[in-house]
């Protein structure tokens, strides 16, 4: 049990630097951008003296290493400035966003396990028939389809032709399911099919691995029925390096999120930071990129923890 | 040379044979399909100048938003210009950027991978700790971060991309790395006096090849998908080049009234990135087999 102890201690001891490094790779980003906050308030054409009285006023005129501070200290005490463009506290437009990107990654991800595990278990079962081979290259389109357009064209199909689901917003499940399953349709299955392709292909080779262990032919020289060896032996082992990688796709969802929100007008963080980067909205940026890669940090870390549960071979490591 | 040498070196000579190479292949349908459709999307990028009936930037303001016909095969978009002749000549962008992003990205692996698995110790911890922070950004996040720094042009695309899929490459050279390190033929060339950049080169280099050059291929489609991403939110190429993504950004406006607009880049895309998949899961069966289970 010391070595469970010792390995959740090093996992929680490698979060604080990697978030710190994260914000110093996203505060340099921003600093080196071409032009600042003072800039984009004033509009072109502003005369230097404004530039400069505005940059005193907000604390710009300072060197980097002491904005840099400035900085650090705000996001510890979760404070991430004004937008630009709408004058509210990007706290609060963050806060209103989040539970929108939120819920569509849960539901994309949700989507993804559904078709991709059992499309994946199948696949192995039946290794090298023709069933094998049409999910395989149904996993392989899934991959390949550019998101955008899987997006742009159930648009155009569901929403403009038919007319079957609303082409934009976002409207809470929990406070009215039927709507609002309506408007997540669409812009989770856009999400959740693409990633549906990586987790077939994924169980499918790890289940097809776990298959030829010493200790599923062991099972099979027993005489147990190849449903029993399949499910209560190998699924648990084959289902662990799927784990991993529904954490890091998890990235790629609120990472995807910027895409599909745009194209279905959701306003999520996604398209908060996508307004924010057209706008130069720079605190709007800042404070998405900063609240994405924390979630993600976190969203690993409880992974890793899952992870660990499973399979007590990375707790003795 | 010490008998692994020789069987390793024996073996690379055996998997690096080009005639052996193109025969495992034609045996395996995935990739052979594959390297057909890829081997026409590089037709096509390379002929543009002859495939394409029209210039791809003309503007003809009486054939605007025209259906597809005999004249405009995949018909015109919003400025008349001939959407076939934009998707051929479209060909040449997201091969360019795939090619440049793939081998910044195989490049600063290479380094960073070598330099991490060779050294180990301080040099490991600091490059797999930098490795992991990249891994911890959604790509997409620090594409459009990287992009609002840069400013959007091909070449900044083609670096962008490239940056963002270099921490993989590390990885896997660094496991390469890793892993024949304390083998005997590695030894060996330490002892005889070897310099640190010729073992890296000719001892671990050669026995990472495999997974890179998988890597490499399935990176292209990466990289292909991002770019065409990042041009469909108007960050990527600029205009009036003919991007695929930049061709849907244009045709959203006018999805319903020609969808046709949407319809074919989104295929190319499609295709090309299709292309490059199956082409890399075809390579990993045959030079690595070690990943191969069925």
């Amino acid at each position: 049990m010391v070595s469970k102890y010792r390995f959740i201690y090093t996992r929680l001891a490698t979060v604080l630097p990697t978030a710190f490094i994260s914000l110093t790779i996203i505060f340099f980003l921003l600093e080196i951008v071409p032009g600042d906050t003072a800039d984009v308030l004033l509009g072109p054409g502003a005369n230097q003296q404004d530039i400069e009285f505005l940059r005193k006023m907000l604390g710009l005129d300072l060197p980097p290493h002491e904005r840099y501070l400035d900085f650090l200290v705000n996001v510890v005490k979760g404070d991430f400035g004004i937008s630009l463009a709408t004058s509210r506290s990007v706290n609060k437009l963050i806060m209103e966003a989040l539970p929108v990107t939120l819920t569509l990654a849960v539901s994309s991800m949700l989507i993804a396990l559904l078709i991709g595990i059992p499309s994946g278990i199948i696949s192995a079962i039946k290794r090298n028939t023709r069933t094998d081979l049409f999910v395989s290259f149904g996993a392989l389109v899934g991959i390949s389809v550019p998101g955008f357009w899987l997006g742009m064209l159930m648009l155009l199909f569901f929403a403009v032709y038919l007319k079957v689901l609303p082409g934009a917003g976002f409207v809470n499940p929990f406070l009215d399911p039927i709507e609002g399953i309506k408007h997540l349709i669409m812009p989770s299955l856009m999400l959740g099919l693409i990633l549906a392709g990586f987790i077939s292909r994924i169980t499918r080779s790890s289940l097809i691995e776990v298959m030829l262990q010493d200790y599923i032919l062991t099972a099979r020289a027993k005489g147990l029925p190849e449903r029993i060896i399949i499910y209560k032996h190998a699924l648990k082992n084959a289902l662990i390096p799927v784990v991993t990688v529904v954490g890091f796709q998890f990235g790629a969802l609120l990472g995807g999120a910027v895409i599909a929100e745009t194209i279905f007008t959701m306003s999520g963080i996604g398209k908060l930071i996508y307004s924010g980067i057209i706008d130069r909205d720079f605190p709007v940026v800042e404070g998405v990129a900063i609240t994405m890669v924390l979630t993600f940090i976190l969203i690993n870390l409880v992974v890793d923890l899952v992870y660990m549960y499973l399979d007590p071979r990375v707790r003795l490591g | 040379m010490s008998l692994e040498k020789i069987t390793a070196t024996l073996k690379l000579e055996k998997e690096g044979s080009l005639r052996v190479f193109l025969k495992r292949l034609s045996k395996n349908a995935k990739g052979l399909f594959g390297g057909i459709l890829l081997f026409i999307v590089i037709l096509v990028a390379l002929l543009a100048p002859i495939i394409a009936p029209y210039d791809p930037n003309k503007i003809s303001s009486e054939e605007r938003l025209n259906p597809p016909n005999l004249t405009h095969f995949f018909g015109t978009d919003e400025l008349g210009r001939d959407i076939f002749s934009r998707i051929v000549w479209g060909a040449r962008i997201s091969l360019f950027v795939g090619l440049i992003s793939v081998t910044i990205a195989l490049g600063g692996g290479l380094i960073l991978g070598l330099l991490a698995g060779y050294y180990r110790r301080y040099v490991d911890e600091f490059i797999s700790r930098i490795v992991d922070i990249l891994l911890s950004f959604p790509a997409i996040l620090l594409a459009l971060l990287i992009v609002t720094v840069l400013g959007p042009s091909i070449p900044n695309i083609a670096l962008t991309v490239g940056i963002i899929y270099m921490p993989q490459f590390a990885r896997i050279v660094r496991a390469g790395a890793l892993s024949v390190r304390e083998k005997d033929f590695v030894q060996a060339a330490i002892a005889a006096g070897d310099g640190d950049l010729r073992i890296m080169i000719v001892e671990i280099l050669p026995n990472t090849l495999a997974p890179l050059i998988v890597q490499s291929s399935i990176t292209f489609a990466f990289a292909i998908l991002t770019e065409a991403a990042l041009s469909f939110l108007g960050l990527g190429v600029p205009p009036p080049h003919p991007a695929w993504g930049s061709m849907l950004y244009d045709a959203r406006g006018y999805m319903e009234i020609a969808p046709w607009m949407t319809m074919f880049p989104g295929f190319a895309i499609f295709l090309t990135v299709l292309a490059f998949n199956m082409f890399g899961d075809g390579l990993r069966d045959i030079l690595d087999p070690r990943l191969r289970i069925d």
